[in-house]
C-alpha cells in the first residue's frame, strides 16, 4: 500500500463525509416533522383519555371494519408516515374501513390503572363502539407488537366479536429465542412498581431500546450521511427517526403487570394468566388468524411470534415471513410493496368466509 | 422518576464523530501494513480502545448513571449502584477486539484493505461484542441492580411525596 498516495484520499474521504453532514446537519435544523398522521383522520369515540381514530378513504361499505392496535410502548403513528410507508393506507386502499385505539396520555391517574383496563375494558369499549357505528356485529382485529398480544388475549375472552385477526411482530412465547428484553427483565423485582405504582419515563425506555444496539444504530445513520444527497429518504428517515426517539411513559402498574405475568411467567403460553376474572387461553381464539414476523426481529424473535402457530386450529392459522427486522415490517418498502396488501387482501377475504 | 432528553439529530453527531474516528484509524491501519512499526499498532490500540468505550458509555451512562433520579437523590442514597462495575466490564473485552480487527485487517498486508473494508471489519468487531456483552450474566445482573434500585428508590420519593398512594 502507498502511503503518498493514500493519504490525500484519506482526507478527501472525510472532507467528503464532513460537507454530507453538514448537508444531514443543515436539513434536521430546518425540519418541520409536526403532522403526525398522513392520512385525514377524526376521533369518533373517547374513554378516559382512550380515543378510537376513523380513518377517512374510500371503503367498501359492506366491509367489516379493522381496528389496529398498536403497542403500548411506542406512539401509533408510525403505521401513517407516509402515502408510500402507511398500513393505513394499504388497508384503504383494499377498501377497508380503518379504525385505530389511541391509548392516550398517561398521566397520574394512569399509574395504578390496572393492565386488565388497557387490555379488556378500552379494548372492548372500543370494538363495541366501533361495532356499532358501522351497524357489524364483529371486527377484524390488526395487533402490532405488544398490541397483538393484546388482541390474541381479547379474542381468547370474546371469540364471538371477532371475524378475523392479523398479529404483527407478536410476542406469544416470551421465553422462546431467548430476546434481550427477556433476559434484562427476568431478575427484576416489579412487585415493588405494583405495589406502589410509579409511571414508567418513556425517554428511559427509548434509552433502553436505543442501548441495545448501539452499533447499528451508528451504522444506519453513517449509511443515511452518506447518501444524503438522496432528500426523500433523508425525510422519510427523519420521521422514522423521531417517532423511535419518541416512546410514551408507561403506565406504573399496568408496565409492572405486563412484565412479570407476561415476561417472567410467560403466562400467556402456560397458562393461568387471568385479566379481571377473564381467564385467557389461547385456544379459545376460533377466528383466522394471519401472523406476520420478522426474521430478524432482535426484539421479538420469530421464535417467540411463530409460537403462535402451536394454539392456533391448523385450518385456521396462516403465517408470512417478512426478511427484515421488527421496524421493517411496518415501515419499510419491501413490507409495503409486498406483504402488507397481501395482507390487506387476505383480511377482505376473511369477510366472506 | 424524571425524564431524559433524547435529541432527534444527537446520534448523527456521536455517528459522524465515530465514523471520522474509524477514518483516522484506517489511516493508522494503512500505515502500519506498510511500515509494522510497534508505535502504530500501539497508537491503533488506543484508538480502538477510545471508540469502543466511548460509545458503549454514551450508550449506558444517562440510563444507568441516574436511571431518571434525581441527583438529589442518587447522592443522598445508601450504597447506589456503581457505574465502575459497567465501565470495567466494557475495558476487559478491549484486547479481544483489538486483537479480532487486528488480525483480520493484518490479513490484508500487501493487498489493498479499502476504507470500506476496514469500517465493515471495525463494525462488526464492535457489534458482535456487543451483542455477547448484553447478554451476558455479569451484565445482566449489573443492569438488574440498576434497574431495582431505581424503582425501589422512585418508589420511596412517591411514598415521600404522596404518602396516601401508597
Amino acid at each position: 500500500m502507498n502511503e503518498s498516495s493514500d493519504k490525500p484520499s484519506i482526507e478527501a474521504e472525510i472532507d467528503a463525509f464532513r460537507d454530507k453532514y453538514r448537508l444531514v446537519a443543515e436539513y434536521f435544523q430546518n425540519l418541520k416533522t409536526e403532522q403526525r398522521w398522513h392520512t385525514q383522520n377524526d376521533v369518533c369515540f373517547t374513554h378516559e383519555g382512550m380515543t378510537v381514530r376513523e380513518f377517512h378513504g374510500l371503503s367498501d361499505n359492506r366491509s367489516t371494519p379493522v381496528l389496529i392496535v398498536y403497542s403500548h410502548v411506542n406512539l401509533p403513528y408510525v403505521i401513517d408516515l407516509n402515502k408510500q410507508h402507511s398500513l393505513v393506507c394499504r388497508l384503504l386502499e383494499t377498501g377497508h374501513k380503518v379504525f385505530l385505539i389511541d391509548w392516550g396520555e398517561v398521566n397520574s391517574e394512569a399509574r395504578t390503572r390496572d393492565l386488565s383496563v388497557y387490555l379488556h375494558d378500552y379494548l372492548d369499549n372500543a370494538i363495541d363502539c366501533i361495532t356499532d357505528r358501522c351497524g357489524t356485529g364483529k371486527i377484524n382485529l390488526v395487533g402490532i407488537c405488544q398490541g397483538g398480544t393484546f388482541c390474541l388475549c381479547y379474542a381468547s375472552i370474546h371469540p364471538e366479536k371477532i371475524r378475523s385477526l392479523v398479529t404483527m411482530v407478536a410476542p406469544v412465547d416470551f421465553h422462546a429465542g431467548e430476546s434481550v428484553i427477556w433476559k434484562w427483565a427476568r431478575k427484576v423485582d416489579f412487585s415493588v412498581l405494583e405495589k406502589t405504582p410509579v409511571n414508567i419515563p418513556g425517554s428511559m425506555i427509548t434509552l433502553f431500546f436505543q442501548s441495545l444496539r448501539p452499533f447499528d444504530e451508528m451504522m444506519r445513520s453513517i449509511q443515511l450521511i452518506q447518501n444524503s444527497d438522496l432528500l426523500e429518504n433523508l425525510g422519510f428517515t427523519a420521521l422514522v427517526d423521531q417517532w423511535v426517539l419518541e416512546c410514551p411513559d408507561q403506565p406504573g402498574k399496568a408496565f409492572a403487570q405486563f412484565m412479570r405475568q407476561f415476561y417472567q411467567e410467560n403466562k400467556l403460553v402456560r397458562d393461568g394468566l387471568e385479566l379481571d376474572g377473564h381467564r385467557i387461553n389461547l385456544s379459545n381464539v376460533r377466528c383466522p388468524v394471519l401472523n406476520l414476523y420478522a426474521a430478524a426481529d432482535h426484539l421479538v424473535p420469530p421464535d417467540s411470534a411463530c409460537a403462535l402457530r402451536n394454539h392456533i386450529p391448523k385450518e385456521k392459522y396462516s403465517e408470512v415471513k417478512y426478511d427484515g427486522g421488527h421496524i421493517g415490517l411496518m415501515v419499510g418498502s419491501r413490507a409495503h410493496q409486498t406483504i402488507l396488501p397481501r395482507m390487506a387482501v387476505w383480511l377482505a377475504s376473511s369477510n366472506h368466509r | 422518576m424524571t425524564s431524559f432528553q433524547t435529541d432527534p439529530f444527537s446520534k448523527y453527531l456521536y455517528s459522524g464523530a465515530f465514523y471520522i474516528q474509524a477514518i483516522n484509524s484506517y489511516r493508522l491501519v494503512s500505515e502500519w501494513l506498510v511500515n509494522e512499526e510497534p508505535e502504530q499498532r500501539d497508537a491503533l490500540q488506543s484508538m480502538i480502545k477510545d471508540s469502543w468505550l466511548q460509545t458503549a458509555m454514551n450508550a449506558y451512562s444517562s440510563p444507568l448513571s441516574g436511571m431518571g433520579l434525581p441527583n438529589t437523590l442518587m447522592t443522598q442514597a445508601n450504597n447506589p449502584p456503581k457505574i465502575a462495575g459497567l465501565t470495567e466490564m466494557l475495558t476487559r473485552i478491549v484486547p479481544q477486539i483489538t486483537s479480532e480487527i487486528i488480525d483480520r485487517v493484518s490479513s490484508h498486508a500487501g493487498d489493498t484493505l479499502t476504507l470500506q473494508d476496514f469500517f465493515e471489519v471495525w463494525i462488526e468487531t464492535f457489534s458482535k461484542a456487543h451483542a455477547k456483552l448484553i447478554n451476558s450474566e455479569k451484565f445482566i445482573d449489573c443492569m438488574t441492580e440498576f434497574i431495582n434500585f431505581s424503582i425501589k428508590a422512585s418508589v420511596e420519593v412517591m411514598k415521600d411525596t404522596e404518602p396516601d398512594n401508597e
